[in-house]
């Protein structure tokens, strides 16, 4: 879990391009511009490091312009640990 | 011919800033259709400081005249009036409407005192207009000449911005929808203006500003005062933005401040109409923070035009544009009625500067010195 929210962190950190001590989990989606597009940049370069598949449509579906980024980081490394470890 | 004594401006040599001098003037007598006046109070105008600039352009070379007299708001007094006025006599007060050129419809396309050429502006002891420039302002009237100075410019650009603003507001937003929209603003005296018919309207209003005497006028005008200094990064620049990695963390912090203090402020619902006179270092986050809906309305560009819109956010969200700058003929003497007939003025302006002093006051300005929103200054002040 750890590993993983550390490389989303690193993907975020390049998309947005800022610093990884920037990404406060206070900030919401809005205010980072973290749009569509820039979301789905994030989700291919994480899917990329680790070679696991997020599933994108239900990210998106719990997603809003006012989602703090700390539960855009958890919500996607609970999807990676999930996807790593099929039942 | 009439003799006078103005504040002049020449014809620049090469880029480096006007400078005000002291000189002889000589009008021509006066026509039926003109009117002789004394300015008694001016205000000075962003305008007079760009002309002092030469940016974005020299106006003498623009008037192809050596030398300007500048100067587009203030109070005079009727000397004289030309043969064909029959409503206007020789010891009226009036404030001056600085329309120097219309379109065929009646909106202004040039100021008198800035880029018309052959006026000369009130940094002279006399001059001359034309009868549709005066407002006569009724003898009864209880508002000061000082607090008259200031509107000519300020408040008729106000009363017509809003006009139009507010119309397209409410052409989406009904007053059942949105009974007291949120109005903000950023920018000098035509924001304060706007917002203090904003609240006439039944709106709830706040302005930005970033000096404690600003903050302390946008108070004592019934204004919710919002401190720019807390998001003092907030100065957007888009190449900086995507290669300057410092410069982009500071700026997203000041836009987050700056985006939650109008949530706090507004409950959440942001901002309905948005008077943004300053333009570049603001807009993205001026946009940012308009509810769906919602308006930005300028008559302005004080720290730069050159703007970039996001259109698939400004259509999702139905953001509408106003872009204004001066004033019907109409719609100024009817902003002048209606100051005259309540008390939508400036507060009284403190900042007042002697004749001699001027080209203090013109250096103060244009070095961002100046507090009020309202700087006057005097040029015949015993004929008040």
């Amino acid at each position: 879990m750890e590993q993983n929210i550390s490389v989303i962190k690193q993907v975020l950190s390049e998309k947005l391009r800022v610093s990884e001590d920037f990404l406060d989990d206070e900030y919401t989606l809005d205010e980072l511009g973290l749009d569509s597009l820039t979301s789905a940049e994030v989700v291919l370069g994480v899917e990329t490091r680790l070679g696991v598949r997020i599933d994108v449509s239900a990210l998106g579906e719990s997603l809003t312009r006012e989602t703090r980024l700390g539960e855009l980081i958890q919500r996607m490394a609970g999807m990676l640990e999930a996807a790593a470890c099929p039942t | 011919m009439i003799r006078t004594q103005a504040w002049v401006i020449r014809r620049g040599v090469d880029a480096s800033p006007a400078a005000l001098q002291l000189e002889e003037l000589e009008l021509s007598e006066l026509q039926a259709d003109e009117v002789l006046v004394a300015p008694i109070y001016g205000c000075w105008e962003g305008n007079m400081s760009h002309a002092m600039r030469r940016k974005p352009v020299d106006i003498c070379r623009l008037r192809l005249e050596d030398r300007v007299v500048l100067g587009n708001s203030g109070v005079v007094r009727v000397l004289a009036t030309g043969r064909d006025i029959g409503d206007l006599q020789e010891g009226d007060a009036c404030v001056l409407m600085p329309i120097g050129a219309t379109d065929k419809h009646g909106y202004l396309t040039r100021v008198f005192g800035y880029d018309t050429p052959g006026t000369v502006g009130l940094l002279a002891k006399r001059t001359k207009t034309k009868r549709q420039q005066l407002f006569r302002i009724p003898p009864d009237c209880p508002h000061d000449l000082k607090q008259w100075a200031a509107t000519s410019i300020r408040y008729a650009t106000a009363w017509d911005n809003w006009k139009v603003a507010f119309g397209t507001y409410r052409l989406q937003m009904s007053e059942a929808d949105d009974p007291a929209p949120w109005v903000w603003g950023w920018g000098g005296g035509v924001v304060l203006a706007t917002l203090q018919l904003a609240a006439r309207a039944g709106c709830q209003v706040a302005m930005i500003a970033s000096s404690d005497a600003r903050l302390a006028q946008i108070e004592a005008s019934g204004i919710v005062p919002v401190d720019r200094r807390n998001f003092a990064d907030l100065q957007f620049d888009a190449a900086r933005l995507d290669s300057d990695q410092a410069y982009r963390e500071r700026y997203l912090r000041s836009e987050r401040t700056f985006l939650r203090e109008v949530n706090r402020i507004t409950d959440g619902r942001k901002v309905a109409v948005f008077v943004d006179n300053i333009g570049t270092p603001v807009y993205r986050a001026t946009m940012r923070a308009l509810a769906r809906q919602g308006v930005i309305t300028t008559t302005g560009w004080d720290r730069g035009g050159l703007l970039t819109t996001q259109r698939i956010e400004a259509c999702m969200n139905r953001h509408q544009h106003v872009c204004t700058h001066g004033v019907r003929v109409s719609e100024g003497m009817a902003a002048c009625d209606y100051m005259a007939k309540s008390d939508w003025v400036p507060p009284m302006p403190t900042d007042i500067t002697t004749w001699d002093e001027i080209p203090k006051l013109a250096e103060r300005f244009g070095n961002g010195e100046v507090d009020s929103y309202f700087p006057l200054f005097e040029v015949n002040p015993e004929l008040a």
